[in-house]
């Protein structure tokens, strides 16, 4: 019944688009997913594991995935990577200690055969919070200008206060749209 | 002294009366004996004292009046003696008094016991004719009871086959009910389908229509496509007529080019030759021309060296003919001269002298003037040279120039045969070109003829198709439409069909309901069996009357049955639980009356010991009696010793202070009657206490065995209650599940049958339940079994913690719980966490595939014991 459905979701439905949603521990994935999801804040706990939630932004479906983000399940990232459109890497700007290793882990992971060919959108989060890193700050520190041959672009969000998904989710929409 | 004597005595008699007011309703006569005789004596020995002391302060006092004083005090002391007699007189009386209620007292213990063997004798007359009609009227209960319940064993047995028919029934119409339903959903699901299959229908053939109208659309267009296509092809063609005319006239002109060309070339040849000729005629006339200027520089050079020589000879003779003119003159001179004298002569020879010096400066003259000519002439024939020279300069300058224009020329003339060769190139290469493109052109055209015309023919034969798709979509469009509506008719028939069905169905249902009627009614006879067999126990019994008022309604009539069922299991388990109350009473009865007869024992123990107690008492009153007489006798003697004192005062009444002493002393005798007075109090006390105790313990024991007899029941229904609470308490909640569920059955009047299942999985968790109880209470501490528990709860708890451990668990949770197609994006995660091979991913990712295809066959998983699947059952 279930392969049945699918199968009638295949052939009518629009195939959802494949997000990812990486960053260090405690950079906010889970709750951007959730406010991207829902629209609302949730209270959170660690993720081990992951989530998936399906996303419909403007008649868009996305699948996004939020893996956990603790240094003993980072290395399970790569199981996920196959068949994704777009990578949503989350960092936290209040984080000035732990943001080499965020460089680190988004530099391995963009090196990935698997993600060649997927968009990536850089959060630099928690905006919200004083004296926190700017994008400019966060994009230089991810070395961001020294990447070639990828789409990428970088926002400033706050995920408890809602500001600046919307202009991502946006510019993936059509980012997406427009490579397909 | 005596004040407080008095008022210890009162507190005392109010200590002692308060106990015995309480315990005035189980011995009323005996206060009467004991109030009466301290009461008394309280009041005897009350107002005496007091007079007495304030005598002996006075005495103290006053010495001068001593004597006067002791006369008064003797009479006082008389006065009181005679007091003292009176009160001994009065204990006598007491005493007469004891004794008269001492014998009062042993008349009435007489009298009491008569009474309690009257008593007795009549209870146990009394008991034995009510022992005979309780066993009487037991048996004739026993008798009726049983009868009663054989009646209402049968009966419920009866109502058991009634209520299992009904159940039977009720499950037949539930099933009937239950397959109606189904049989309706499938119809409905049919129709469903049916609906769905006739929106398909629709919505196939409104895309088909669309698609025709697609198509229409499209011939439409390409139709009109096709007229300025055609208006196109007719202006192609113009152009193409054109074209051609142009390229006639394109080979006209070819032709004429190329008889120009020839033309051209003869001229050209002509051309040529002239040129070739004028060369030639160039070349000769230049050779002429520099023989010729040879010759006339040859000429020029002879002429001019004659010149110069006539010149020269010429000069050459003028001065020789000056020389000699003058060679004349001086010849003369000379001669005219010689004829003279010495200073004629020497004047001739000076005056010739000075001619032949003029003459020299003439020639001087002359020659300079020669000289000048000379070099005039010189420089006029270097002028002259000059001329020439630049005459010769002009004319080679004039030669070169004729040279270079003759070559100019020459050069123009290769240019112009250049140009004209070149021209004519282009003019061929023109032609040629012309040709090339007039061909290519016409090529082209035709090219563009056939494309247009193949393009037409496509497109007539695309319109042919369209046309013929068009005819094909109509006749598809009209076939589709006639399956659509044999679709429809087909399905309008199934519906019909289905309705037919449905309403056979629903007559079927009908059917089943009149059948459920039926069965209702049959109930409802079979109620009105049973109701009658309930009037029958009506008129039997009347506990049944109330039952079936309420019946009037069928369902209700069937809840109540089955509340009656239950009030007959109840009624059944009441009369079960009557007649063993009955019999419990029986035996209770019949304990009792052992009961009673103990009582009796008992009693007569009681009585023997209140008898005993009695004895007691009065042997403790006589005591009392003895020891009163005892103080009473020492109080004579002290009586005795106060007038042997007083005598003694008397004696010795001038020693004042000895009499204080004597006061004293009796003051302390006093006392220590009073002590005295007050350890008997005691004693009594206490005995009296003793009784007390006796009592309680009497009732106790009374109700000891009192307590057994009615207790006896609840003790061994306790006891199984008691012996496990826990499992009572399970049962009992299983019990009220039970019956609630029954209830609940009853109510809804559905799935009688797929409620005991709840109820036995709670049982069977209450089992289980106990056997973790019992095995938890086997398990020895610090056997190894609990060791390893220990140890496997520490992995637990370090697996627990495990981020890792964590990951995996909930990645395959997921992975478990997911849809096979969500799932398989997690086989990379499991695979990795698990480290599955290669080989085995593939074969989950193919199973999974599998699973979610409706064909395709399953990936090979192994056969034996290298299989990797459980081999499906079926």
């Amino acid at each position: 019944m279930g392969g049945l459905l699918s199968y009638f979701s295949a052939l009518f439905g629009s195939k959802e688009r494949r997000i990812l949603i990486l960053g260090l521990d405690g950079a906010g994935k889970t709750t951007i997913l959730y406010r991207l999801q829902v629209g609302e804040v949730v209270t959170t706990i660690p993720t081990i594991g992951f989530n998936v939630e399906t996303v419909t932004y403007k008649n868009l479906k996305f699948q996004v995935w939020d893996l956990g983000g603790q240094t003993s399940i980072r290395p399970y990232w790569r199981c996920y990577y196959s068949n994704t459109d777009a990578i949503i890497y989350v960092v936290d700007s209040m984080d000035r200690d732990r943001i080499g290793i965020s460089k680190q882990e988004l530099v391995s992971m963009l090196e990935e055969d698997e993600l060649k060919k997927s968009v990536l959108v850089v959060f630099a989060n928690k905006q919200d919070i004083e004296g926190a890193m700017t994008v400019t700050e966060v994009a230089n520190s991810l070395g961001l200008p020294a990447l070639k041959n990828r789409k990428y672009q970088i926002f400033k969000t706050s995920a408890i206060k809602g500001e600046g998904l919307d202009e991502a989710m946006e510019w993936l929409t059509n980012t997406l749209v427009q490579a397909k | 002294m005596f004040a407080k004597l008095k008022k210890k005595i009162e507190t005392e008699a109010g200590t002692i009366l308060s106990p015995e007011t309480q315990g005035k309703t189980s011995l009323g006569r005996r206060d009467s004996i004991s109030s009466l005789p301290r009461a008394g004596s309280i009041q005897h020995l009350g107002p005496s004292p007091p007079g007495s002391i304030t005598s002996e302060d006075l005495s103290i006092r006053d010495v001068s009046n001593f004597r006067d004083e002791l006369a008064v005090l003797l009479q006082k002391k008389s006065e009181q003696c005679k007091k003292l007699e009176g009160n001994i007189s009065d204990l006598a009386a007491l005493v007469k008094e004891k004794t008269k209620t001492i014998e009062k007292l042993e008349s009435s213990i007489k009298q009491q016991e008569e009474v309690t063997n009257k008593k007795l004798q009549e209870q146990k007359e009394e008991f034995e004719v009510y022992r005979d009609k309780l066993i009487e009227g037991y048996q004739t209960d026993k008798l009726k009871l049983d009868k009663d319940k054989t009646e209402l064993l049968e009966k419920l047995a009866d109502a058991e086959k009634f209520r299992a028919l009904y159940f039977k029934r009720e499950e037949e119409s539930d099933e009937f009910e239950g397959l109606a339903t189904q049989e309706l959903s499938k119809i409905k699901h049919l129709l469903l389908n049916t609906e769905e299959a006739l929106n398909a229908c629709r919505n196939e053939l409104e895309t088909k229509s669309r698609q025709c109208h697609a198509a229409e659309t499209q011939v439409e267009r390409l139709t009109d496509e096709l007229a300025p296509l055609k208006q196109k092809l007719a202006i192609l063609e113009a152009d193409n007529m054109k074209l051609k005319e142009e390229t006639a006239e394109r080979a006209e002109l070819v032709i004429s080019l190329s008889k120009d060309k020839s033309a051209f070339d003869k001229r050209l040849d002509e051309l040529n030759k002239e040129m070739l000729e004028k060369q030639n005629q160039l070349s000769k006339l230049q050779e002429q021309y520099s023989d010729m200027d040879g010759e006339y520089k040859t000429f020029l050079r002879n002429s001019d060296l004659q010149r110069n020589k006539t010149s020269k000879l010429l000069e050459e003779k003028e001065d020789k003919i000056d020389g000699l003119l003058e060679r004349v003159k001086v010849l003369e001179q000379r001669l005219a001269d010689s004829g003279l004298s010495g200073d004629e002569r020497t004047s001739a020879l000076n005056a010739e002298r000075e001619s032949l010096e003029k003459k020299l400066e003439e020639a001087r003259q002359q020659l300079t003037e020669v000289k000048s000519t000379w070099s005039d002439k010189i420089s006029q024939l270097e002028h002259q040279i000059s001329n020439l020279n630049a005459k010769i300069v002009e004319d080679s300058e004039d030669l070169a120039n004729n040279q270079k224009f003759t070559e100019q020329m020459r050069t123009s003339y290769n240019k112009q045969i250049e140009d004209l060769h070149a021209k004519l190139e282009d003019a061929e290469n023109r032609a040629l070109e012309n040709l090339e493109l007039t061909s290519s052109k016409s090529f082209h055209y035709e090219k563009q003829i056939d494309g247009l015309e193949t393009e037409l023919n496509k497109q007539k034969l695309l319109v042919s198709t369209l046309q013929e798709n068009i005819t094909e979509l109509e006749t598809q469009k009209l076939k589709r439409n006639e399956e659509s509506e044999k679709t429809i008719s087909d399905l309008k028939q199934q519906i019909v069909e289905l309705k037919n069905k449905e309403t056979n169905l629903l007559d079927e249902v009908q059917n089943l309901k009149n059948e459920i009627d039926k069965l209702l009614k049959d109930s409802s006879d079979k109620d009105l069996h049973i109701q009658s067999l309930l009037d029958q126990i009506q008129q039997k019994e009347n506990d049944f009357i109330l039952q079936n008022h309420s019946n009037s309604n069928l369902q209700e009539q069937l809840v109540t049955l089955g509340n009656d069922v239950d009030r007959l299991q109840l009624d059944k388990q009441e009369l079960k639980t009557n007649l063993t109350t009955a019999e419990n009473e029986k035996e209770k009865l019949l304990e009792r009356t052992a009961d009673l007869l103990k009582e009796r024992e008992n009693l007569q123990s009681i009585n023997s010991n209140l008898k005993s107690e009695y004895e007691r008492a009065l042997e403790m009153k006589s005591q009392t009696i003895e020891s009163l007489q005892r103080t009473e006798a020492g109080l004579r003697q002290k009586l005795d010793s106060l007038e042997r004192q007083i005598e003694q005062s008397e004696l010795s009444k001038a020693e004042s202070g000895l009499y204080s002493s004597r006061i004293d002393e009796m003051s302390e005798m006093i006392s220590s009657l009073q002590n005295q007075l007050a350890d008997k109090n005691r004693t009594v006390k206490k005995q009296e206490q003793t009784i007390k105790d006796l009592r309680t313990t009497l009732q106790r024991e009374l109700k000891v065995q009192t307590v057994p007899s009615e207790d006896g029941l609840d003790q061994t229904t306790n006891n199984t209650v008691t012996s496990s609470p826990a499992i009572a308490r399970k049962y009992d909640s299983y019990q009220q599940q039970h019956s609630q569920q029954n209830q609940a059955g009853v109510t809804s009047s559905s799935r009688t049958a797929t409620n005991p299942a709840p109820a036995v999985l709670s049982l069977q968790t209450s089992s289980s339940n106990m056997v973790t109880v019992t095995s938890s209470s086997s398990s020895v501490p610090g056997s190894p079994h609990d060791a390893m528990l220990a140890h496997s709860t520490i992995v637990k708890r370090e697996l627990d913690k495990d981020v890792n451990f964590l990951y995996l668990k909930h990645v395959v949770l997921k992975f478990m719980l997911s849809r096979e197609s969500e799932a398989i994006q997690l086989i990379k995660a499991v695979s990795m966490l698990l480290n599955f091979s290669h080989q085995e991913q593939q074969l989950i990712k193919e199973t999974l595939e599998w699973k979610m295809s409706w064909f395709g066959h399953r990936p090979p998983l192994g056969k034996g014991q290298t299989s990797k699947v459980i081999p499906p059952t079926l």
